[in-house]
């Protein structure tokens, strides 16, 4: 089950030879301002509205007979994409170098890491509080709750897993982003962004894209843009032939609805 | 799907991922493996030492059979050699030959004859005076019946008396 602003994301994932199989998606809309993604504030403005939409979506999939995975939105984790030096614990050194930038003392994050190469990582700091309001909410729709990931490492696993393509891959949320450029099959830097939201946003993802190029030392050419996740189609129609979308998800033809979830590409492997 | 990180306040203990646990199997599996192989190479090498301690008991045995056969060959073989020598240079015929050698002042008292790869004489002699001594001697050492002829010491009281070993050479001719 995957949270964001403009709704709850629910999929039924089975489990193949090495990848996910999608068995069914629901997606309840929120009214705005029911979520807000935040590090450090309540993100379930309206908490009630976000648990009826979430029991909406279960039970219009038959109910979850397993442990379920929540999935975080964009926009409330520090992410950093981390060189670990030899011998480095991934997460101390994550600790160690996160710890300093963030809105919330140190003691009350949790740390992780996504491994994107031999010791590259992407270092991820969240609030322990902020992920237990989400815990409890599924707790209270009466799931049990087996893992926590978060959207953007999720969308990130679909980047790496996907034949790595070269350019700057866009990983929309509903009112954030993440810019993931890929170079040589490796992950060479990575930015965080609210969006834009504006009829403008088109441009606006092309001048960040060619900033997070060029602070990755790649400033020659523009890259190629590749869109994934939250608006996409929308968004790629603005862009024209500016842009390409990510890989299609497996099985998505009978739930539409999920074409458009990132996440989703992640956990199908 | 890449092994995500947890943030999970309450996480539970990671589920293997499946090649781990198909990697486990495996080496479960080789490690059964490798233990029977090394239990049938443990079992053939008890039976080899077994077959090995048969076979050296064995090679004992035919080592003493052969021993014995030998040592038995070599008596055979000297005993051979001493019938063959006997028969060929019986005593009655030396001594014979040794009454031709001697003196009418001298008399043989004793004679020993070994028949062996050669004929060996002991002689006791006892010779009236020194002429018949030293003409016994003489022709003992001029009979081409006898080598190797060698006077024992004299004991002189009146009589010699001596002792002479010598080589019967006459049954080799």
């Amino acid at each position: 089950m995957a949270f964001d602003t403009d709704a709850v994301g629910v999929a039924a994932v089975g489990r193949g030879a090495g990848r996910g199989r999608l068995r069914g998606f629901r997606r309840a809309p929120l009214a705005a301002g029911a979520l807000v993604p935040s590090p450090a504030g309540d993100n379930l403005v309206s908490a009630d509205e976000v648990l009826e939409a979430l029991s909406r979506a279960v039970e219009e999939l038959g109910g979850l007979r397993q442990r379920a995975t929540i999935v975080l939105p964009d926009g409330i984790a520090r992410l950093a994409l981390l060189e670990l030096p030899a011998g480095a614990e991934p997460r101390d050194y994550v600790r160690f170098r996160l710890a300093g930038s963030l809105p919330w003392a140190a003691s009350e994050a949790a740390f992780d890491v996504l491994r994107v190469g031999r010791r590259r990582v992407v270092g991820a700091a969240l609030r322990r509080a902020t992920v237990a309001r989400y815990e409890q909410l599924a707790v209270a729709a009466g799931l049990a709750v087996d893992r926590v990931h978060l959207a953007p490492l999720m969308a990130i696993g679909a980047v790496l897993g996907r034949g790595r393509r070269e350019g700057v891959h866009v990983l929309l949320g509903d009112v954030a982003l993440c810019l993931a450029l890929v170079r040589d099959g490796e992950l060479v830097a990575i930015r965080s962004r609210r969006r834009a939201g504006s009829e403008g946003e088109g441009r606006w993802l092309i001048e960040e894209a060619e900033r997070t190029a060029r602070m990755a030392g790649n400033g020659h050419r523009p890259p190629d843009l590749v869109v994934w996740g939250s608006g996409c189609g929308r968004l790629l129609g603005s862009l024209g032939t500016a842009a390409v979308p990510g890989g299609a998800l497996a099985g998505s033809a009978a739930w539409p609805d999920a074409a458009e979830a990132a996440w989703l590409a992640g956990a199908l492997g | 799907m890449r092994e995500q990180p947890d943030f999970s306040t309450h996480p539970r203990p990671r589920r293997p991922p499946a090649a781990e646990v198909a990697l486990v199997l495996a080496a479960v599996l080789a490690l059964g493996a490798a233990s029977r192989s090394a239990w049938v190479a443990r079992r053939e090498a008890t039976a080899a030492r077994d077959r090995v301690s048969v076979a050296r008991r064995e090679v004992a045995s035919l080592e003493s059979r052969v021993q014995a056969t030998s040592g038995r060959s070599a008596a055979e073989a000297r005993l051979l050699v001493r019938a063959a020598a006997a028969a060929e240079s019986p005593p009655e015929r030396i001594v014979a030959v040794l009454g031709r050698a001697f003196p009418e002042a001298a008399r043989l008292q004793a004679l020993t004859i070994d028949y062996g790869e050669a004929v060996s004489l002991e002689m006791q002699v006892v010779a009236r005076d020194t002429e018949a001594w030293d003409l016994l001697l003489a022709r003992l050492h001029e009979d081409s019946s006898f080598e190797d002829v060698t006077p024992g010491p004299e004991r002189r009281d009146g009589e010699i008396r001596s002792s002479i070993s010598a080589r019967w050479a006459g049954g080799v001719r």
